[in-house]
């Protein structure tokens, strides 16, 4: 059996902690969430997006009466890889594994021009609000791509990085990456993305894409904020922090079995066929 | 022989948030100033950041923000004549230790109290009659009114960049707001928080029995701002690590966040910690004070002339220091005389729990201190007292603060203490109670005193503080009225079920209540029944001054940190103008 992949159990507890940050929106009442509830995606029509497949799978229009994309706008696979590994000297980011939450809101995003993205935007313009759904689901559901070996780095570059992970920068009223990000950068599901083993040049091009306003939409500008107070050189240094790190395994058994005080039963997201 | 430190303007007892406001104004206007903070310097980079600030174990357990009982504690008694004892470990209340004070653990509810709560013997005499009550509810007059206090508070929430909703608009009422508050010269500085789905369930009960529900005013910041002092404050991230932690994300206002960085940037201004302060030496003659004398960090006494002396430690410390410097008449429960350690109040609380059964998703995890729903038609300003044989009130709400693993397993009642019953239950309700809050006010009487122990010592030979206390009988009227109130609330929620928690026994010192402990050093208008006049000035020594709760002459039912800041600002405002170029007594008595 291949190592786990942490985020595995955070994967499963998406599903049922999304009612956390959609459901209970601004005035506390339940709104619709089935468009959060990954349960309502579907992998096998992400996975033809994915591909870049004409149309979806036998049997399954593409909804709402929009006709299906063209392989040459859509084929996620190209850039992101099949699993999702991303191309780090393209600065294509890894997918793999990612809340489905965050990389649906980031597909919305694309399309409404919150970010501001040459490729990224006709993409996902091109795409319906359910493929979007579906193709954020089978990346979230893509457990294993592997890590290209480390960048040499300076080891006083990644301290830094370090630094600022841990405890931000006090001079300049930055809080810690780690007080959202989680503890080595896992993440917290549903609304934070993992960090760990992104692409550093990835990372650095969004911070300074917050930084100079071309990127919004983390709901209260927080990363906007902390982009603007760092410097270019704080950016780097801990955009290869997050780079240079794993995520650590963590037991499995807490996403397969659920754990006893989860909100709702635990729907396993649905395996990728191979 | 101590050591004798170099003479300030202004020596400050405490480094929590009323000796970060003297410290940042009184050094700004060219005083030299030292704050003395027992315990130890923590900012918000590095101490406060996760993940080990979401200790629950740490902080809200074993209380490593709080007091260190094996210094110095408590005797506590509910009546006189018992033998009191020493509290060993913190309970009912947790006063704050180190930089900050209690102002780092806080929840940041932020309320004002109603004008009513200023004048309370005047208006109950007059509203109901001077027979309306009995003798042992020793309510006074504040010595000032609402409308002087109203700039103050103003301001004091521009500070901290409080969040919410008007509801009374200079004289004009607000929709979506709180119709029971006294007027507002402007509305908060920030919107309210996003509500929680607990207080939309609570929003729904309250509308359907005619209430006008409101968001709790709230210090965890809502937005990207910029207070008065150019402090900046972060949205809130609803963490629910409010109450007995720090705030990683410069979210809660905090004396670290949104003062004292303005006045430790002045060279007037020194905050000297691990200074554990023992005593105000004073002038018999003369009668001033003339400095501290406290326990350095390596244990040597040491003492620090001043020419004016704040007290800015915790609600009963400050009365407790004035007793073991002997200063003014300690307060005599036998004669009711005397004025320190009189009038010592708290908080009368309650609470139910409505219980879904599994049927709503609560996510109690996504909390805020001040994440809440309230309604206001229960306090004391709001309703008619008449034939109810007491006076006071208390704001019902329903906070969403944590659902943290050791302290939050809210279970019906008839369910099992341990075990797999309990077990059971604690996954079925987990995610789906509510508990609503009925925040008391608290009337004096003369059981309820602070004074020395008898017995007792502390680490450095001094007598401990004793406190005397249990509910009155007014609050235990008070509470059974506003509970059943809430209790109406909780019905109409649509649970399956609903546990109430009513005040039915006396008061005890072991579980946590909340750390809204006032009076023993209060304000007023007679130095015989007060121990400061209406500018905090001790009516003894007129260079000795007393901020915080201990100057309340009775409990309001609401959270007191408001107030308390905005008496601050008040207090200084005299000093600046009135006291410090010709320094005598304010008021004459």
């Amino acid at each position: 059996m291949p190592a786990i992949h942490p985020s595995i159990a955070f994967a499963a507890l998406a599903a049922g902690l999304l009612f956390v940050t959609v459901g209970q929106a601004q005035d506390g009442r339940i709104q619709t969430i089935e468009a959060y509830d990954v349960r309502n995606a579907d992998l096998e029509r992400g996975r033809a997006v994915v591909v870049g497949a004409y149309a979806v799978p036998p049997g399954l229009d593409a909804g709402e009466g929009r006709p299906p994309i063209r392989p040459a706008e859509g084929a996620c696979f190209r850039c992101h890889g099949i699993d999702g590994r991303g191309d780090r000297a393209a600065i294509f980011p890894r997918l793999t594994d990612q809340t489905f939450k965050y990389l649906y809101d980031s597909l919305k995003d694309y399309a409404s021009g919150v970010r501001q993205n040459e490729i990224m935007g006709p993409i996902a313009r091109a795409l319906t609000d359910r493929q979007m759904r579906d193709v954020s689901a089978y990346y979230a559901a893509q457990k294993e791509a592997d890590y290209p070996p480390p960048e040499r780095v300076d080891p006083e570059v990644l301290q830094l990085g370090a630094a600022l992970a841990a405890i931000g920068n006090a001079q300049r009223g930055v809080q810690g990456c780690i007080n959202c990000h989680g503890p080595d950068g896992i993440g917290l599901p549903p609304t934070y993305p993992y960090l760990a083993g992104q692409y550093a040049a990835y990372l650095e091009a969004q911070m300074l894409a917050w930084k100079t306003g071309r990127r919004k939409g983390d709901g209260f500008g927080i990363m906007e904020n902390i982009s603007k107070r760092l410097t270019d050189e704080e950016i780097h240094a801990v955009s290869q922090y997050y780079a240079s790190i794993r995520p650590p395994v963590v037991t499995p058994e807490i996403a397969e079995t659920g754990a006893p005080m989860t909100p709702l039963p635990i729907v396993p997201v649905q395996p990728v066929r191979r | 022989m101590a050591i004798r430190m170099k003479p300030v303007d202004v020596a400050l007892i405490g480094g929590g948030l009323t000796a970060s406001i003297l410290g940042k104004e009184l050094a700004e206007a060219g005083y030299t100033v030292v704050a003395l903070e027992r315990g130890q310097m923590r900012q918000t980079i590095p101490d406060f950041q996760s993940p080990t600030m979401h200790d629950e174990l740490k902080y809200s357990v074993r209380h490593s923000l709080m007091q260190d009982p094996n210094i110095q504690t408590l005797t506590f008694r509910n009546f006189v004549g018992q033998p009191a004892l020493p509290l060993r470990q913190l309970g009912s209340f947790l006063p704050g230790e180190g930089v900050g004070g209690a102002m780092v653990h806080w929840n940041g509810q932020t309320w004002r109290f109603q004008p009513e709560w200023f004048v309370l013997r005047s208006w109950v005499n007059e509203r109901y009659g001077s027979g309306f009550l009995s003798d042992e509810v020793t309510i006074q007059d504040w010595g000032i009114t609402y409308d002087e206090i109203e700039p103050y508070y103003s301001f004091f929430e521009k500070i901290c960049g409080t969040g919410g909703t008007a509801g009374n608009l200079n004289g004009v009422i607000q929709e979506g707001g709180n119709p029971f508050e006294g007027p507002r010269s402007d509305p908060y500085p920030n919107p309210p928080m996003k509500q929680s789905h607990s207080g939309y369930l609570f929003e729904q009960g309250a509308r359907a029995l005619g209430y006008r529900p409101f968001p709790v005013p709230s210090s965890n910041s809502t937005r990207h701002y910029t207070n008065p002092y150019g402090a900046e404050l972060k949205p809130c991230m609803y963490c629910g690590f409010c109450e007995t932690y720090g705030c990683e994300h410069f979210a809660k206002a905090s004396p670290q966040v949104s003062i004292l960085p303005y006045a430790l940037a002045n060279k007037n201004f020194e905050l000297r910690t691990r200074a554990y302060v023992t005593r105000i030496d004073w002038d018999r003659q003369a009668k001033v004070a003339t400095g501290v004398t406290y326990i350095d960090a390596q244990g040597r006494e040491t003492f620090q002339p001043a020419n004016m002396v704040v007290l800015c430690a915790f609600a009963h410390h400050n009365p407790i220091l004035m007793l073991q410097s002997g200063i003014g008449q300690p307060y005599d429960p036998a004669t009711r005389t005397g004025t320190v350690g009189r009038n010592y109040t708290y908080q009368t609380m309650t609470s139910i729990d409505v219980f879904y059964d599994g049927q709503k998703h609560i996510n109690p995890f996504m909390g805020a201190g001040s994440l809440g729903t309230a309604v206001d038609e229960f306090n004391n300003g709001s309703f008619d007292h008449s034939g109810l044989g007491f006076i006071g009130g208390a704001y019902i709400a329903a906070y969403q603060t944590s659902g943290r693993p050791i302290h939050h397993h809210p279970v019906p009642d008839g369910t099992p203490r341990w075990g797999l019953e309990w077990k059971r239950a604690v996954a079925q309700h987990y995610n789906s109670t509510v508990t609503i809050s009925i925040h008391g006010s608290s009337v004096p009487h003369p059981n309820n005193y602070i004074g020395l122990d008898p017995t007792y010592t502390d680490a450095f030979g001094q007598p401990l503080g004793m406190i005397t206390y249990d509910f009155p009988y007014n609050d235990r009227l008070m509470s059974r009225y506003v509970t059943e109130k809430a209790w109406d609330i909780a019905r109409a929620m649509g649970g399956r079920s609903v546990s109430v928690g009513w005040l039915d026994d006396h008061y005890s010192i072991v579980p946590y209540q909340t750390t809204h402990n006032t009076g023993g050093a209060i304000m007023g208008t007679d130095p015989t029944t007060s121990v400061v006049n209406r500018y905090l000035q001790s009516w003894d020594l007129h260079n000795l001054w007393v901020m915080g709760s201990s100057v309340f002459p009775q409990n309001a039912g609401y959270n007191p940190t408001d107030t308390v800041g905005a008496l601050a600002y008040w207090a200084v405002d005299a000093m600046l103008k009135q006291y410090m170029k010709s320094p005598r007594s304010l008021v004459q008595a």
